[in-house]
């Protein structure tokens, strides 16, 4: 294995490892509230097996996850609850006396399991060896977005490679659709091609079965040849000579719209498992996050965990209708939004209509084929994650809106200062901004945020936090990253956006980032670390702009700040 | 069929749990460079074992609705798979629980935790520990 797979594997491992621990965090908080109801005579056997199995699954993963003390005293646990949990039918209903559980679950038991949280964060608080060989941060985004340039003419595929490159893609180029696509078109993320090559070659392209988006390029404008390349399945087209930054907003978009149409999140409630799975296997065939609940009592409950796009329900189920169960989660401004979708073998269209009138919102009629399950469902999940974007994302950048972007730095402080994590808060201004929509018109200006929106995507690990603070000011949040490893990211967000070549007026020009960062947990309210991220951005506005300077830093040479 | 010198590429996992998922991915893909499917529960993995075809059958013991094993029985049924290895993961490992597994049918049995940097490797002894007739059948 290559060193830079090494540590691109080490650094994903690094990322399992953290969502484990907070998964076990609250899965411990669970069992420490189910024990302690043990004691107090407050249980039933369903409780008792799943505190069982609930004990097997952190003894079985923690280990995996470097967690070993966890994962044997939760080992040692199970063992104990295994005599209560495990008989033959599963169900040890009949003859469990409170003097039986309160014999295992007595009050060492109870401790035991109290501590067992203590075990997640002594891990935490062992200071992890900083080795910089494997960057703990860099493209999370760079490993999806492949894109293949097919370009015969050596020359423009050099300039296209190196103006793309900056955004972070990570770039192929090819001299013919058949060479590109020799390996199929898995995890290809965008293909550019010379126009006429898709008119000669399109029946490679008419072959795949799955497409990445296509964009051409061409000398070329007309309609009649804008029409072929559409009917060939195209999905954008570039005039020569090729505006990066536009072709990079272009790929960005399609690419975007295509992720968020398969990896919707459906929720489905249905009493019958096996519709229920059935459902379940075709949409994530699709390519869909799925949660099954076969128990509509659950439905408050798994709703809040998993925060579906949208929810498929049978009518009728059991004791439960559907209809009310969609009255009742209306109760909740929360889910007021939620589009909620009626699995149904009820044709009456009295009832359809009566049905959506209490808080439906469409009906999909059994038997319904798995094709048009998964169309339609994707759709409308498309649909609903495009309206909360516009409610949540500034419509320019697609990133997040001032007021969310504060909200989540402070969900974030509260998070890094709870984990006893390291996590930085930084400030971007684009440099002399003004002067460029002054000198080049505000469409220009626009096209200069944008480029630093889709750097800032590329470059930064999808678990970090990106906003739109205002006008040509940026903030973003990194959670359990070194001061010094934010550094570095942030310096070369900075190199590559002074290395991006816009042009506007028939003239070409750069734009130059100055940033100002501090480490979250450090201060006692978030408020207070954005103002010192502002400050040290202020600093390095003084002393020379075009990098980074961290708070709490020396000055660096600077006269005075006036 | 294992062993013999034949290359194993083709690995399907069926495990419930999603980090155990995402790590054995990375174990598997990324170090084993193999090629994998992972199935959240049994009858997913029924449902796509016949697309996927693969050489060798990783399953999880303990999980909800359908266990490791009555998986491993069901695909047993299903034509072509009858003497495709199996190998168990599991984190209750006493002995004699192991050779229950081993006689229902398993190759081998991998104890949780694993080490996700070692199990493309283990899995790889494995494959070339087995000789072409000697499947438990």
């Amino acid at each position: 294995m290559s060193e830079e797979k090494k540590s691109e594997v080490a650094r994903k491992l690094e990322l399992l490892k953290l969502r484990f621990k907070e998964k076990a965090t609250t899965e411990i908080g669970l069992l420490q509230g189910a024990v302690e109801r043990f004691r107090a005579g407050d249980y039933c056997a369903s409780d008792i097996t799943s505190v069982y199995h609930s004990l097997h699954r952190l003894s079985g993963s923690a280990g995996t996850f470097g967690f070993a003390a966890l994962g044997e005293e939760a080992r040692s646990l199970e063992r104990l609850v295994k005599p209560l949990a495990d008989t033959d039918d599963g169900l040890p209903e009949r003859g469990l006396t409170t003097a039986q559980v309160r014999e295992v679950v007595n009050e060492a038991f109870v401790s035991r399991v109290a501590n067992l949280a203590s075990l997640v964060s002594q891990e935490q608080g062992a200071p992890k060896p900083h080795d910089p060989s494997s960057p703990l941060i860099f493209g999370n985004k760079t490993e999806d977005s492949v894109v293949l340039i097919v370009d015969p003419e050596p020359d423009s595929a050099r300039d296209l490679t190196c103006g793309l490159e900056h955004y972070g893609f990570l770039v192929n180029v090819f001299s013919s659709i058949e060479s590109a696509l020799a390996n199929g078109a898995a995890g290809v993320s965008a293909l550019v091609v010379r126009d006429e090559l898709v008119i000669r070659e399109s029946g490679i392209l008419d072959a795949l079965a799955v497409k990445p988006p296509i964009i051409c390029i061409g000398a070329e404008d007309s309609f009649t040849g804008r029409y072929a390349l559409a009917e060939r399945g195209v999905d954008g087209f570039v005039c020569e000579p090729v505006d990066i930054p536009v072709l990079a907003d272009y790929m960005e978009r399609l690419i975007t719209e295509r992720d968020e149409g398969r990896s919707g999140r459906v929720m489905i409630v249905d009493d019958d498992p096996e519709l229920l799975e059935h459902y379940g296997l075709v949409l994530e065939n699709g390519g869909m996050e799925v949660r099954r609940v076969n128990n509509p009592a659950q439905i408050l409950s798994v709703l809040s965990e998993f925060r579906p796009d949208i929810m498929l329900m049978d009518v009728q189920m059991g004791q439960f209708s559907g209809l009310n169960l969609a009255r009742m989660l209306r109760f909740d401004p929360e889910w007021l939004g939620l589009p909620i979708i009626y699995l149904s073998s009820e044709e009456d269209r009295e009832f359809q209509v009566e049905a959506l009138s209490q808080g439906g919102d469409d009906f999909l009629t059994k038997p319904v084929s798995d094709r048009f399950l998964l169309r339609a469902v994707a759709v409308r999940c498309y649909r609903a994650r495009q309206r909360d974007k516009l409610a949540s994302r500034d419509s320019l950048t697609g990133l997040l809106k001032h007021s969310l972007a504060k909200s989540e730095i402070h969900k974030e402080h509260a998070r890094c200062t709870r984990l006893g994590q390291t996590s930085v808060v930084a400030m971007l201004d684009l440099d002399h901004f003004k002067q460029v929509n002054d000198r080049y018109g505000h469409r220009t200006g626009d096209l200069v945020i944008k480029g630093l929106a889709n750097l800032l995507r590329h470059r930064l690990r999808k678990s970090d936090m990106i906003g739109r603070y205002g006008g040509e000011e940026f903030v973003v949040a990194l959670p359990d990253c070194s001061v010094e490893d934010a550094q570095r990211v942030l310096q070369s967000v900075c190199d590559h956006m002074s290395g991006i070549v816009f042009s506007g007026g028939g003239r070409e020009f750069s734009v130059t980032l100055s940033v100002g960062m501090a480490p979250l947990g450090d201060f006692r309210t978030s408020d207070d670390a954005l103002e010192a991220a502002d400050q040290a951005l202020y600093r390095r506005k003084q002393s020379g702009r075009n990098g980074v300077t961290v708070s709490g830093d020396e000055p660096e040479t600077v006269g005075t700040v006036s | 069929m294992a062993g013999a010198g034949i290359e194993l590429e083709k690995i399907m996992l069926v495990e419930d749990e999603e980090d155990i998922r995402a790590v054995a991915e990375l174990a598997l893909e990324a170090v084993g460079g193999f090629t994998l499917k992972t199935c959240a529960s049994g009858q997913s993995a029924l449902a796509t074992i016949a697309a996927f075809q693969p050489q060798l059958i990783v399953l999880d013991v303990m999980m909800p609705g359908m266990d490791g094993p009555t998986t491993l029985n069901a695909i047993r049924q299903q034509p072509g798979f009858a003497r495709t290895p199996a190998v168990f993961m599991t984190a209750k490992v006493q002995p004699d629980e192991v050779s229950g597994y081993l006689s229902q049918g398993a190759a081998a049995v991998i104890p949780k935790p694993f080490d996700p940097m070692a199990l493309s490797d283990r899995i790889r002894e494995i494959w070339d520990s087995l000789a072409p007739d000697t499947h438990p059948d």
